[in-house]
């Protein structure tokens, strides 16, 4: 066994009552330091993957070997082994009743049998790498769903897991508060935590990993750093599931549309396709100062997209009226608009008013 | 302090009766929060008799028209007041917009 081997997956197979054959023959090592993002579309057993790890689901055939230890073995307590491995799930489930230490402290003391002073110790420190110290007192009712998102986190840490499973831990939260439980999982990265991590968040993926794995026709179909499989993905599939040109719409229909939605809608676009911080903020400002000028009326609608493969972002409005050129007023947003895109072009046809802006990524 | 969504503002120096005084901008500063924005510094420079107003940009991470539009008019009333507004270590991205619609010269930008 290699040194730096922490599991070994061998010839896993999962085949559900019904027949669905969701994984197929997976053999793959998971080294100590690595940290893992599993992407790919829904349905090609990202979750299913990690479930079996932990036995949380069972194999229908093949082994997950955990520094040498096979996790099929009916000898093995896996209780025991479970508690090697620390999991973390989209629905975030703490116990309410209890403060955010003894969250934290209450398997350490009842599983781990440590002292209260240790466990208490333990979770102030984890407090720390969590950014949440001042919430050690706080009931979980009383957090943000990015802070219980952490603090879940945190007690998972407080078993000292050799490795972390979390399963989508952004996708439940707003884009605003997914920032903070990326900093915590970008923080654990660089101190060396295993971790094995499914996700739609690209960036996410892209920012805290050393290998993904793209998963499709039922198993780990490419597996490479994020440069490659981002970059210069070697395997069709996963080309095509990279630089898929994608898009979304927002109708600004009527003056009380709102905007929060818009924002909220964009950021979720952003990150679950890889824009990075810099280029979110830039095209978030142009999708503002656009909304913000354009007429708040029916069949106003406006088209946000970006094609993977050359890194170009566009944006189409499209308003009725009269023959006119937004673009062409005196304002601030015009102004913000025109310095900041690299083409645009008004057209009109039809009785509709049509503006394209295109800017690369910067 | 107060917190809207996205944007939180901390006010030092008011209490004390300084003539001197710190707004911090913690967030965002876009469509959805600028109301508040607004409402906060135009009371901070109510409350100000003589002095400084010192905005503190350095944990604002997002500024548009919206933002810039608030920035214009407490500038145009610190004017009219006889108070001196000063704009502190705004980010790359911020400053970028600033400079885009040529702000940077309307105001002192530290």
């Amino acid at each position: 066994m290699n040194t730096q081997e922490l599991i070994r997956i061998e010839h896993l197979n999962k085949t559900y009552e019904n027949g669905f054959t969701v994984l197929e023959d997976v053999t793959v090592n998971i080294n100590r330091g690595d940290v893992i993002s599993v992407i790919g579309a829904s349905g090609t057993g990202k979750t299913t993957f990690i479930r079996l790890i932990n036995r949380l689901d069972e194999p229908s055939r093949g082994s997950v070997i955990l520094d040498g230890v096979d996790l099929s073995d009916p000898n093995v307590n896996i209780d025991t082994m479970r508690m090697r491995i620390g999991m973390v799930f989209q629905s975030i489930n703490l116990f309410e009743q209890m403060s955010v230490t003894d969250n934290i402290t209450i398997g350490q003391t009842e599983l781990l049998k440590r002292s209260k002073e240790e466990a208490v110790n333990k979770a102030k420190e984890l407090l720390k790498t969590v950014g949440l110290v001042n919430e050690a007192d706080s009931f979980p009712e009383e957090l943000s769903d990015g802070q219980r998102q952490r603090i879940a986190i945190a007690r998972a840490l407080a078993m000292d897991p050799e490795i972390m499973l979390l399963d989508e831990p952004t996708s439940a939260l707003d884009p605003m508060t997914a920032g903070e439980v990326v900093a915590v999982l970008r923080n654990l990265a660089n101190l060396g935590t295993t971790m094995v991590v499914v996700t739609h968040n690209m960036s996410l993926a892209k920012s805290i990993s050393n290998r993904i794995f793209y998963m499709d026709e039922k198993g780990i179909y490419e597996d490479d750093t994020p440069k490659v499989i981002f970059e210069n993905p070697q395997k069709p599939r996963t080309k095509e599931f990279i630089f898929r040109v994608t898009s979304f719409n927002f109708a600004l229909d009527n003056e009380h549309y709102d905007y929060i939605d818009l924002r909220n809608k964009y950021l979720n676009f952003a990150s679950s396709h890889g824009i990075d911080e810099k280029n979110t903020d830039f095209c978030r400002l142009l999708i503002e100062e656009l909304a913000t000028i354009l007429p708040k009326k029916s069949g106003t609608e406006i088209t946000f997209s970006l094609a993977q493969k050359t890194g170009e972002f566009e944006l189409i409005a499209v308003y009725s009226g009269v023959d006119y050129d937004i673009l062409s007023e005196d304002n601030l947003s015009v102004t913000i608009i025109r310095n900041s895109v690299e083409g645009y072009a008004h057209k009109y046809v039809d009785g509709a008013n049509r503006l394209a802006l295109k800017w690369g990524r910067r | 302090m107060t917190s809207t969504n996205g944007l939180e503002i901390t006010v030092d120096g008011l209490e004390g009766g300084d003539s001197a005084v710190t707004v911090m901008l913690v967030g965002s500063l876009d469509t959805t929060t600028v109301e508040e924005a607004q409402k906060m510094l135009l009371e901070v420079l109510e409350k100000l008799e003589i002095g400084d107003i010192t905005v503190d940009f350095s944990e604002l991470t997002y500024i548009s028209s919206a933002g810039l539009r608030v920035m214009l008019l407490l500038n145009k009333e610190a004017t009219d007041k006889n108070i001196k507004l000063k704009l502190r270590d705004m980010r790359q991205s911020v400053r970028e917009v600033f400079d885009m619609v040529g702000f940077t010269a309307l105001f002192t930008v530290e």
